[in-house]
């Protein structure tokens, strides 16, 4: 039986993980999160989040490789890749992503993009 | 056997067929050596009039002397060059020969003409009668054919005379021939040391000439001096990579008339090698039918690379600025909203949030360029209604524009189509330019439509730009004031953007602009129907 809820993030840069776990958790969000993509499917072996937020270019596994060995499988969770590249959107549609964030990003937007997803547990 | 009656008759018959026959030979010869063909000519000439001494004198450029090209002495059989006769020894000679006519001195040593060569010249070589005819080059005189007799004095015939013209003629041909061939070799020497290939192709697109390095790819791609043969073993991609259809190479396109400039990717199908070559061709006509066209190749292969893999790397060093830009970003933004921040340290976090909103715009701005330059760009048109737009444009500039009026002269709504995006980009780089570059004054936006285009312009009252750097103003990184007390900072990509933008639209972008008085920037867009 998985356990449900929170967001990955799925990051190679520590401190950007580092940055969107304080983030998110001041949101109010529980925050797993994972350095490639193989760390990410790795997660999703026990746990189930609301939302993942992927970064593309990771080494091991990346963003591509990562949406590629999700898609079609059944209750994956919605994911908003993080990209630095200059068309976020053309990409998100390439990889088959249900949103985008491009770096640098408004704390507004995260705020935003992360809520169409996710909810807050209940306390 | 006994002589005819009328004997002389028959020797001047038998005289004039030998001419004949001579001016016959001299004529069909390949006179482009000139040195050859005139030793030809005085042997000729010696032989057909009977003459002991002929020679080809050459005036000098300054007209004051005639030296020896070449002299034949019958009773040596040996050519002589170099002799000079000048011309303030013997003045009368040289004002006969100035009058450009044919000097027939039966007596040289009396004749008013040539008596002063008498001690120096005519004495020393035994001659009593002379003969020069001009030699024309080129519509000016160029020299004499000499004819000097040893022996009694003759009579110069009507015939002489006129023989002595034709090989005088004969002379100026060669001389014109060589000078053709000279012409033709210095040309060869060009065209076979230039760095570029160049080939002629026929009518058909056949490869009818190619210099040495033109040659040299016809061999790398394996033949292909027919077209089809080409289009077989060459194929032909433009700048995005297309392949070009055999009707659409440049060759072919100057064919019908255009002169065509472009830089084409040829795959040799022999060994999968991929060049870039910029490609000039050009219609080489014959009145007005274009008969062939001239094809020039230059391989600019590792030019383009090293373009390339500049561009590249300017991607991707944006690319990597991003992300600790926005974990910098990200941090201040959420300090600043921490209740507990305290007063001292919210102006150093505004200035840190400020500072990556810098960076961030400096980031996106590579981007686009090296996006840009990288034919990354892709156009989403949609229909823009103009006013609306520039409204947009001035909303944004606003926060910065604290000290100036920015005026929106709209006459009419005006749709045009376009990327909203990025010809948003292009307004906004003009008009953050004119707010940058002007003291506190009106920043005016004019729309001005007429039937085919539209053009906006963005006009400011501002420092201007120096005479001097007017047509680099496009450049990508040129800053106009960069180093001076208008620095105001940036990369120098605003009007580069935005000109290639316009350019991508299909239109057009100038200025105008006075040092001290300030400066406009007009943007042309094609008006084109909007569904």
């Amino acid at each position: 039986m998985k356990s449900k809820g929170g967001i990955l993030v799925v990051d190679d840069d520590p401190d950007l993980r580092e940055f969107l776990r304080l983030m998110l958790t001041s949101m109010g969000f529980e925050v797993i999160s994972a350095a490639n993509g193989q760390e990410a499917l790795d997660v999703l072996e026990g746990h189930h989040p609301d939302l993942i937020l992927l970064d593309m270019k990771m080494p091991v596994m990346n963003g591509w490789e990562f949406c590629r060995a999700v898609d079609g499988r059944d209750a994956c969770p919605p994911i908003v890749v993080l990209t630095a590249a200059p068309d976020p959107a053309a990409r998100a549609a390439e990889a088959h992503a249900d949103g985008w964030l491009g770096k640098p990003f408004e704390y507004e937007d995260l705020e935003a993009t992360v809520r169409r997803f996710a909810a807050r547990p209940a306390r | 056997m006994p002589l005819p009656q009328d004997w002389p008759f028959a020797a001047s018959v038998v005289a004039t067929r030998r001419r004949e026959q001579v001016l016959f030979e001299l004529a069909k010869r390949n006179k482009a050596d000139v040195a050859e063909t005139f030793r030809a000519i005085t042997e000729a000439t010696a032989i057909a009039l009977d003459v002991e001494r002929t020679s080809v004198w050459r005036l000098l450029p300054d007209r004051d002397a005639i030296r020896c090209e070449d002299g034949f002495v019958r009773a040596q059989g040996r050519h002589k060059a170099g002799d000079i006769l000048w011309a303030r020894d013997f003045p009368s000679y040289f004002s006969a020969i100035g009058e450009n006519r044919v000097i027939a001195a039966h007596e040289a040593r009396t004749d008013a003409r040539t008596r002063e060569l008498s001690i120096l010249y005519l004495d020393v070589h035994g001659i009593t009668s002379m003969m020069d005819v001009p030699i024309w080059h080129q519509g000016r005189l160029y020299g004499v054919l000499c004819h000097e007799h040893v022996g009694p004095a003759r009579r110069w015939t009507t015939d002489e005379e006129t023989f002595a013209g034709n090989l005088a003629d004969v002379a100026s041909l060669a001389l014109e021939e060589g000078e053709r061939r000279e012409a033709e070799r210095r040309w060869d020497a060009v065209v076979n040391t230039i760095a570029e290939a160049v080939f002629v192709l026929d009518g058909d697109g056949t490869i009818v000439q190619a210099n040495p390095l033109g040659a040299r790819i016809i061999e790398r791609a394996g033949g292909g001096l027919t077209l089809a043969e080409r289009m077989e073993l060459v194929e032909f991609r433009d700048e995005h990579g297309r392949v070009i259809p055999a009707d659409r190479t440049g060759g072919r396109r100057s064919l019908r008339g255009e002169i065509v400039r472009e830089i084409n990717q040829l795959v040799f199908k022999r060994t999968g090698e991929q060049r870039s070559f910029r490609i000039t061709s050009a219609p080489m006509r014959n009145g007005d039918r274009i008969h062939s066209v001239v094809v020039v190749m230059a391989d600019v292969t590792e030019e383009m690379a090293f373009d390339r893999l500049k561009r590249e790397v300017l991607a991707a060093l944006a690319h990597e600025f991003k992300t600790p830009v926005a974990i910098v970003k990200g941090y201040a933004q959420h300090m600043i909203k921490q209740p507990d921040a305290t007063a001292a340290q919210r102006p150093m976090l505004d200035a840190i949030e400020r500072a990556s909103n810098r960076l961030q715009r400096l980031i996106d701005d590579l981007v686009e360029v090296s996006g840009i330059s990288l034919g990354r760009l892709v156009l989403c048109r949609e229909p823009v209604e103009l006013t609306a737009m520039l409204r947009s444009v001035v909303r944004w500039a606003a926060p910065a524009a604290t000290h100036h009026r920015l005026v929106v002269n709209a006459p009419e709504p005006v749709v045009v189509s376009a990327d909203l995006l990025h010809l948003e980009q292009a307004v906004r780089r003009l008009v953050d330019n004119a707010i940058r570059y002007s003291p506190p004054s009106d920043v005016e936006i004019n729309v001005a439509p007429s039937d085919k285009f539209v053009v906006i312009s963005v006009r400011d009252r501002g420092i201007g730009i120096p005479a001097d750097q007017k047509n680099r103003i496009f450049e990508l990184f040129f800053r106009a004031h960069a180093g001076t007390a208008h620095d105001v900072g940036g990369l120098g990509i605003g009007l580069f953007l935005a000109r290639e933008i316009t350019i991508r639209h299909g239109g057009a972008m100038w200025f105008e602009s006075e040092e001290g008085k300030g400066s406009t920037f007009y943007m042309r867009l094609p008006r084109a129907e909007v569904r």
